[in-house]
């Protein structure tokens, strides 16, 4: 019995924390309908900054404590409003996702910059040398008793403004109908600010109240906190009587786990990772949301040409071979990840980019590939990266089964949560038996060795070799994914994304569908995953863990997920820029563990995608087969002149970037002269035929307007 | 609802607001200025040049069918919507741009098509909400109960679990309450059924009585004409005809066939 009330007054506590951080989440999320998943990381960073307040400038408590929540918390919060969420009305969920995610990494990014992650940063207890309070067998701290005062105070707070306060009802009223909310002329955006300012300081209180507990550690903090999602969810992130209910089931269990688990290897785990279960079943038992009809977005992806993915691969390989020949052996597995994690992030591109599923754990069925490389593919046999396509597959769709019924931030949540319990649970196991049928093994609690491929007796262990072979099989994978966008399957897929509600009346099986792209998705997944152990030669749940997971699917939405280009733009940015900056400019190259975050918060301005950007301004080379030879021509000539070492590295590779745009420049420039001669192109188009006489290039230019004939639209207008 | 004959003391309060707002600018002839106004969503033109006006206390019906560019025209007009070219005149003054809550604050009110509640909160939580143009909100709850009896009853139900007419009367109390000088009603009649439509227009007779300047949008013309001092029809985005309303009630069938 006193063991039962220690562990109810320890699950209590933990729940009056998830209550504060996640009231502050649903505040947020109901004013301006963003799931802030960095909510959490703003403890984090509150709980940091009391931490260099108190405890290493040694300011008193309360100075610190108002500091902290009522000035930098709350203002964060405004800045937040009027830099970042303001943009994103209008945004698709996915878009906002990436938003918030890379808001997430950006903070960690930040934390890490300030704060040193290699020093500890022991942090005291709130009133940690008063005597505890006794309550019959068992006592109460004193930090226990702050913790649930705070959350009871915070409870009656927040309904005293929420329905006592006009400013409160405002806030609810601007959630409704924010028009409407205009019309009665409140201001609906001081309203939002004023929310998310109460929203990070209790962000900040939570963090604040669960950092002594845990080591100040910017990410694990930043993560805790997805147990407040589980009690958001509860709530639906909308009720918050029922959040605060959500917040004493997950407390209560984490503390009864803490007290009752038998202590075994196999369950360990479990108990960090039970808020996560919980999120996930509670993910799945919420109420079926209708189906969705046609979703206005500023997002539209052209289908590719099998020429543009032919030209596209051709050029895959080529640089790989280019890679492969020229660079040293450091610099050759520095940047070897770019091809096979670049296949990881071509995953995404059918299930994000066609079907508009969200996925947060492809970095976690990279892992399972892993894991089946290391133990299936003995001696490198190449038959081991089918079975890690078929189990990583497998794994996928079985994922995607419970999980199905959701969409949006609830399924990126409950996919989230699958990667947490991975990295926390189900990849620390030691070897398992299953009813004595089989064993399964992940990473048999510590690292495994993976070969380097072996194909019919060649052997990749050569970084060189290895490039070449990761290229070809990028470019594979990028075919197949065109492939897959070309057939009818792709077309269903994209007309799913546009409108279930329209694909149902069409009689196509959106179960199947969704459970076929999940698992499609999971085994190129799982095939990058092989891929990468390959070359890694050592693999460690570390290197497929949610948060590594986080900029690869940041990334490759910034690069536009609609286009097999942006897998590509993902990796190279992330595996070939980044480690180039920071080999360029070491002073500065602290700072690069922020650009990530920094680059997924501008796809708030431009939800299109980078490699959009890149492919218009490429429109004039891309259609004109004279200067596409030309420019071939001479980067061949310049590969010849780098193997003869006429040139050196660097040299090479600066020209490999302008000679394209130097062509492209070129092509341009000769298109436009011919424009400018056409005879009064200043008259305007209706006047034409009146103020002169009506030319063959007045219509030619009618037509291409119109889009009457087939003809190229040469230059940009 | 029961609109009953005691509805002097907003018709006296009405009355005052017109004197308000209108203060500061001697005696503007038109309350509201439409002046060829162009506007769209995106890169689709719905509105192409359109005039109207709204003499000081009249009534103003704007009649036009489906996709006629009238809903958004009221946008315009409540600044909700930033026309692409054009003037919008409130009392005198030009005011494209300015906000919509300061248009509301200043004595302008919409009531948007559909409910014009939020769903979520209670009655009395939306009435709260109609403070925020300046009024007490004892004086809303008052005249809101007042005019509309059934609301008192139902003051702690959600707005979203009210019938249809119950909804359209919380949002006339808002029209009501909150004593604008120009109220711009968009399809009061949306489906409603034709007994409450009617009591409904009966109480915008009476505000309109009290001096308020009014615009109402519908489509099917019949109920509005009674009401109406002018009327206008309205076209594929441009005003097509004006006129009296018996004049215009004869060629409103051949304006609907596109004639």
């Amino acid at each position: 019995m006193d063991k039962f009330l220690t562990f109810t007054i320890v699950g209590l506590s933990t729940a009056a924390i998830y209550s504060v951080i996640a009231s502050g989440l649903v505040l947020t999320y109901t004013t301006t309908g963003v799931f802030n998943f960095a909510h959490g990381a703003a403890g984090m960073l509150a709980a940091f900054c009391y931490w260099q307040f108190h405890f290493d400038w040694g300011w008193p408590t309360p100075v610190a404590l108002v500091v902290v929540l009522l000035v930098l918390a709350p203002l964060f919060g405004v800045l937040l409003e009027m830099v970042i969420m303001r943009n994103l009305e209008g945004t698709s969920e996915t878009t906002r996702l990436v938003v918030s995610i890379s808001l997430l990494v950006a903070m960690i990014g930040l934390s890490v910059l300030i704060w040193k992650p290699d020093e500890s940063r022991p942090m005291a207890r709130f009133f940690q040398s008063s005597a505890p309070i006794s309550v019959g067998p068992t006592t109460i701290t004193w930090h226990q008793m702050v913790t649930l005062l705070t959350a009871v105070a915070v409870a009656l707070g927040l309904w005293l403004v929420l329905t006592r306060m006009r400013v409160g009802i405002a806030m609810r009223a601007a959630v409704d109908d924010r028009n409407l909310t205009m019309l009665t002329g409140a201001r609906p955006r001081r309203v939002q600010m004023l929310a998310w300012a109460i929203g990070t300081a209790l962000a900040g209180i939570g963090g604040i109240l669960i950092a002594p507990g845990l080591v100040l550690d910017a990410s694990s903090l930043s993560l805790v906190i997805v147990s407040a999602y589980a009690a958001a969810i509860f709530g639906r992130l909308r009720s918050l009587p029922m959040t605060f209910v959500g917040a004493v089931v997950v407390g209560c269990a984490e503390g009864y786990l803490q007290g009752y688990l038998p202590q075994s290897p196999f369950l360990t785990g479990l108990r960090t990772a039970a808020s996560v279960l919980i999120l996930f079943v509670v993910l799945l038992v919420l109420p079926n949301p209708r189906l969705r009809g046609r979703i206005r977005s500023r997002e539209f992806f052209p289908a590719p040409t099998w020429k543009g993915a032919l030209g596209f691969a051709a050029a895959m390989v080529a640089g790989g071979v280019i890679l492969a020949t020229t660079l040293s052996r450091p610099d050759l597995i520095t940047y070897g990840q770019v091809f096979s994690l670049g296949i990881v992030a071509l995953s995404l591109v059918p299930l994000i980019g066609f079907a508009g599923q969200v996925s947060l754990c492809q970095l976690s069925f990279a892992g399972i590939g892993a894991v089946v490389m290391a133990h299936l593919g003995g001696g490198g046999n190449p038959l081991a990266l089918l079975w890690a396509a078929l189990i990583a597959g497998g794994v996928g769709a079985l994922v995607a089964l419970p999980a199905l019924r959701l969409s949006g931030i609830y399924l990126a949540l409950a996919t989230a949560s699958f990667a947490i319990v991975l990295d926390r649970w189900l990849f620390l196991l030691p070897r398992l038996s299953v009813f004595g049928l089989f064993e399964v093994s992940t990473f048999n609690q510590g690292s495994l060795s993976v070969d380097s491929l072996t194909i019919f007796g060649a052997s990749f262990a050569d970084p060189g070799r290895q490039m070449i072979l990761m290229s070809v099989l990028f470019a594979l994978a990028a075919l197949l994914v065109v492939w897959v966008r070309r057939s009818a399957f792709g077309r269903i897929l994209v007309a799913m994304k546009d409108s279930e509600a329209a694909c149902a009346t069409l009689g196509i099986d959106l179960f199947g569908t969704k459970l076929a792209v999940f698992a499609l998705s999971a085994a190129l997944a799982g095939v990058g995953g092989a891929l990468y152990a390959t070359q890694l030669g050592s693999i460690s749940p570390g290197n497929f863990d949610f948060v590594t997971g986080l900029p690869v699917f940041m990334m490759t939405v910034v690069g536009g997920v609609g286009m097999v280009g942006a897998a590509l733009f993902c990796t190279v940015s992330l595996y070939a820029v980044l480690p180039l900056y920071s080999a360029l400019l070491p002073s500065i190259a602290r700072y690069a563990v922020v650009l990530p975050g920094l680059a997924g918060l501008s796809l708030a301005r431009n939800p299109g995608g980078a490699v959009q950007d890149v492919r218009e301004g490429f429109l004039p080379l891309r259609t004109s087969p004279p200067a596409i030879g030309a420019t071939v021509g001479i980067v061949a000539g310049l590969y010849l002149l780098r193997m003869l070492d006429v040139l050196g590295n660097w040299p090479f590779a600066v020209l490999l970037i302008v000679v394209p745009m130097a062509a492209n420049a070129a092509v341009q420039g000769l298109s436009r002269p011919e424009k400018a001669e056409e005879p009064g192109a200043d008259v305007p188009l209706e006047w034409r035929g009146i103020v002169r006489p009506w030319t063959e290039a007045d219509r030619i230019e009618l037509d291409q307007a119109l889009g009457v004939n087939e003809v190229e639209i040469h230059g940009a207008t | 609802m029961t609109p009953g004959p005691a509805s002097g003391t907003a018709v006296a309060a009405g009355a005052r607001t017109v004197d308000r707002a209108a203060a500061g600018d001697g005696a503007v002839e038109n309350l509201l200025e439409l002046r060829s106004i162009r506007a769209g969503y995106d890169r689709i033109d719905v509105l192409f040049g359109v005039d109207l006006e709204v003499p000081r206390g009249s009534v103003v019906a704007l009649l036009g069918p489906n996709g006629a560019g009238k809903s958004t025209l009221l946008r315009v007009a409540a600044g909700l919507h930033l026309p692409s070219s054009g003037d919008v005149v409130v009392a005198g003054r030009r005011v494209n741009g300015v906000p919509a809550a300061d248009l509301a604050r200043a004595g302008l009110c919409l009531i948007p098509e559909g409910r014009g509640v939020f769903p979520n909160l209670t009655v009395r939580e939306n009435l709260r909400m109609m403070t925020h143009v300046g009024c007490g909100f004892d004086e809303v709850e008052e005249e809101a109960y007042h005019r509309f009896p059934r609301l008192r009853e139902r003051r702690r139900q959600t707005a979203g679990t009210l019938s249809g007419g119950e909804q359209q009367m919380l949002a006339m109390a808002r029209g009501l309450a909150t004593r604008p000088a120009l109220l711009l009603l968009d399809e009061l009649s949306m489906g409603l059924a034709p007994i409450i439509v009617e009591e409904l227009y009966a109480l915008v007779a009476q505000i309109a009585q009290a001096g308020v300047s009014i615009l109402v949008v519908e489509q099917f013309a019949g109920v509005v004409l009674g009401v109406a001092d002018q009327a206008a029809i309205m076209i594929n985005g441009r005003v097509a005809r004006t006129g009296s309303p018996s004049e215009l009630e004869t060629e409103l069938s051949g304006a609907y066939l596109g004639a």
